[in-house]
């Protein structure tokens, strides 16, 4: 019954979502026929102004907004997600667009997450463990620093570190996982690092307060008092209790990550969906924004979605029904 | 469906603590000290006024501001006592752009807040105070716009309306005001469960009454230390615009451009790399000092509040 209930909320956010990102439409200055002609025509000849009303018709604003919502839904649904009208390009599909990019951004998020796990995990554990003692405040303090440090100013530090000064890595670029593995990873290591930098630093605060609290409950007490290592204990007993709000925030994360990515996607050079954003902002490529927007949003929408799911398979008090004390 | 925390600016702020970190404010003191807060605040009223007060600088006796598209010496100069930060990739004077530059900063991190603090508190009081169909209306519309990446809404503004100071100041605004509304609605919720609303409401006092006399003080404290955080992700903003290449035009100075400008030289001409990572001191002192006293103002107000 609970879960027909969220997917019911899933759906309702879903439409929601897609109704707002085609209210960006509205921002728009000027004639969008105009930008998505380009300059290739004269508006005052008689060719000129048949082709106007050929895009006119093509992009359906001869209709009501509320209709042209309901073609593009439609159209969303069954998987057009729009084109490009680009002359240069000539016409690519925002679907073609997400085949080429999303790979690279979810590879970005993956990895990111990964790196940023395995660096706020021990810390989390180690600082909660030694809670108030010069380890925990060590801990604190550098995560505080780095919470502060916006993660392209962290980024252009890593660059000038490790591929201007000491030539290991290279400055931008990106490298196909199938073309070169060696290479692909060498890509990643700046992005990935930078944005796992400031990502840990969130997970080891979350990790570090909510374990404080499950360590001194009485189940942990007994654990202790039974001889269990501490380890064992911190491992095996009091993590699992304590990753209730890091599971959120990993959750948001993979959704917000996709579109997170951007300003390191431009940095490094990276081409990835956030690029194809900027890009086709730049370019009013009004459909394929609209469309890399939707998929983007859905992302962080499911990724929540996934979240909430989890918590009763986590949480056995959720599970039967009861709230969390 | 859960509610997703707030989440500004997908780059990773401050406010994603959950509230079982309690810290008692004289255990904090112990802890950090006073010079914690004092340099902070130091600094950000050193920020603040050199950014005001950039345009007169100059009548003052013994300061010699330049304006921000001088060129004063050549290029690339590292600091030294002439040119206390050193020049720039065509030799302005970095100290005076970092302070005209501050003027932006200001801009957006103060103006943008506040115009999202009221609009946003209006929206959480109104809902967390009133509930029902209100509630449900306005909380699913800001946890709609929250599931946006905010930095490409506010970049899909700017560049679709232009990237002048006035679209930026609106749009961080804009993108903030969900995030305000949730804050305050979670805040409201709480406080009107008190002893003393139920006091006022036995008492006969009317919903307005009660709404400005009793829940707004208890709402706004909360909500200006979050307003701090949220300053600083402001200016954080203006940086990714920058980079992004929708902050404002050249040659007007802000933090972000100087830092996108330096750092495109940086892989060509390694040595000049103070250009871009002057800025970024600056802007990291600015944000560090913003959680800082944001920290420290939570800290107080939990502290009022266990005294309760």
């Amino acid at each position: 019954m609970r879960i027909v209930t969220k997917l019911f909320g899933l759906a309702v956010t879903a439409v929601l979502v897609s109704m707002m990102t085609f209210m960006l439409i509205l921002l728009l200055p000027g004639d969008p026929v105009v930008s998505a002609l380009g300059t290739a025509y004269d508006p005052k000849s008689d060719i000129g102004k048949k082709q106007i009303e050929v895009v006119r018709k093509e992009l359906s604003l001869d209709k009501s907004i509320p209709l042209r919502y309901l073609d593009w839904a439609g159209g969303v649904v069954t998987g057009d997600l729009g084109r490009s009208f680009g002359t240069t390009t000539g016409g690519i599909t925002t679907t073609r667009i997400l085949k080429e990019r999303l790979p690279v951004t979810i590879e970005v998020m993956i990895l990111t997450q990964i790196v940023a796990l395995l660096m706020a995990l021990p810390l989390g554990i180690i600082a909660a463990y030694r809670e108030g003692r010069f380890v925990d405040k060590l801990i604190g303090a550098s995560n505080f620093g780095l919470l502060a440090m916006p993660n392209f100013a962290l980024g252009l530090i890593l660059v000038l570190i490790f591929s201007v000064k000491l030539k290991w890595l290279p400055s931008s670029g990106y490298t196909r996982l199938t073309e070169d593995f060696g290479k692909n990873i060498r890509s990643m290591v700046i992005p990935v690092l930078t944005l796992a930098f400031g990502l840990s630093s969130v997970y080891a605060r979350l990790i570090r307060a909510e374990m404080a609290t499950v360590l001194k409950e009485d189940f942990i007490l007994m654990a202790t008092s039974k001889g269990i290592r501490p380890w064992r204990v911190l491992l095996k007993h009091a993590l699992r209790p304590s990753s209730f709000s890091l599971l959120t925030s990993i959750g948001i994360n993979v959704g917000g990550l996709i579109g997170g990515t951007v300003v390191m996607e431009q940095l490094m050079a990276i081409p990835g969906v956030g690029s194809a954003l900027i890009e086709n902002i730049f370019k009013r490529e009004f459909q394929v924004v609209l469309g890399l927007v939707l998929v983007i949003t859905m992302f962080y929408v499911a990724a929540i979605f996934v979240v909430d799911i989890l918590y009763s398979v986590l949480d056995p008090r959720i599970r039967r029904g009861s709230t969390r004390a | 469906m859960a509610a997703p925390a707030p989440e500004l600016i997908s780059l990773t702020s401050a406010n994603e603590i959950s509230p079982t970190e309690v810290v008692t404010p004289r255990k904090k003191r112990r802890w950090r000290g006073q010079l914690g807060t004092v340099v902070p605040v130091v600094w950000i009223t050193l920020v603040t006024l050199g950014a005001l007060l950039a345009p007169w600088l100059n009548k003052v006796p013994g300061i010699r501001l330049l304006k921000y598209d001088k060129i004063v010496a050549k290029k690339g100069l590292t600091p030294s006592a002439k040119h206390w930060l050193g020049t720039d990739e065509i030799g302005r004077s970095i100290l005076s752009r970092l302070i005209w530059g501050g003027r932006v900063a200001l801009a957006v991190g103060i103006v943008s807040v506040l115009v999202a603090l009221i609009v946003g508190g209006f929206i959480g009081l109104i809902a967390g105070y009133y509930r029902g169909k209100i509630e449900l209306v306005l909380m699913t519309l800001a946890s709609t716009i929250l599931s946006f990446p905010a930095l490409i809404l506010v970049l899909s503004i700017v560049a679709f309306l232009g990237n002048n100071l006035r679209n930026i100041v609106a749009a961080i605004a804009i993108v903030a005001i969900p995030a305000f509304a949730r804050q305050a609605y979670a805040v409201t919720l709480a406080v009107s469960q008190r002893e003393y609303v139920m006091a006022a409401r036995s008492l006969g006092a009317k919903n307005k009454r009660i709404i400005i006399r009793e829940v707004l003080p208890n709402v706004i404290l909360p909500l200006s230390a979050y307003a701090l955080v949220i300053t600083a992700v402001a200016i954080v903003a203006e940086g990714g615009l920058a980079f992004l290449g929708a902050s404002v035009e050249r040659p007007t100075p802000s933090w972000g451009t100087m830092i996108n400008d330096g750092r495109k030289l940086l892989v060509s001409d390694p040595s000049i790399w103070h250009i871009s990572m002057i800025p970024v001191a600056c802007m990291f002192l600015t944000v560090l000092s913003l959680n800082l006293i944001g920290d420290r103002v939570r800290g107080l107000i939990d502290g009022k509040e266990s005294k309760l």
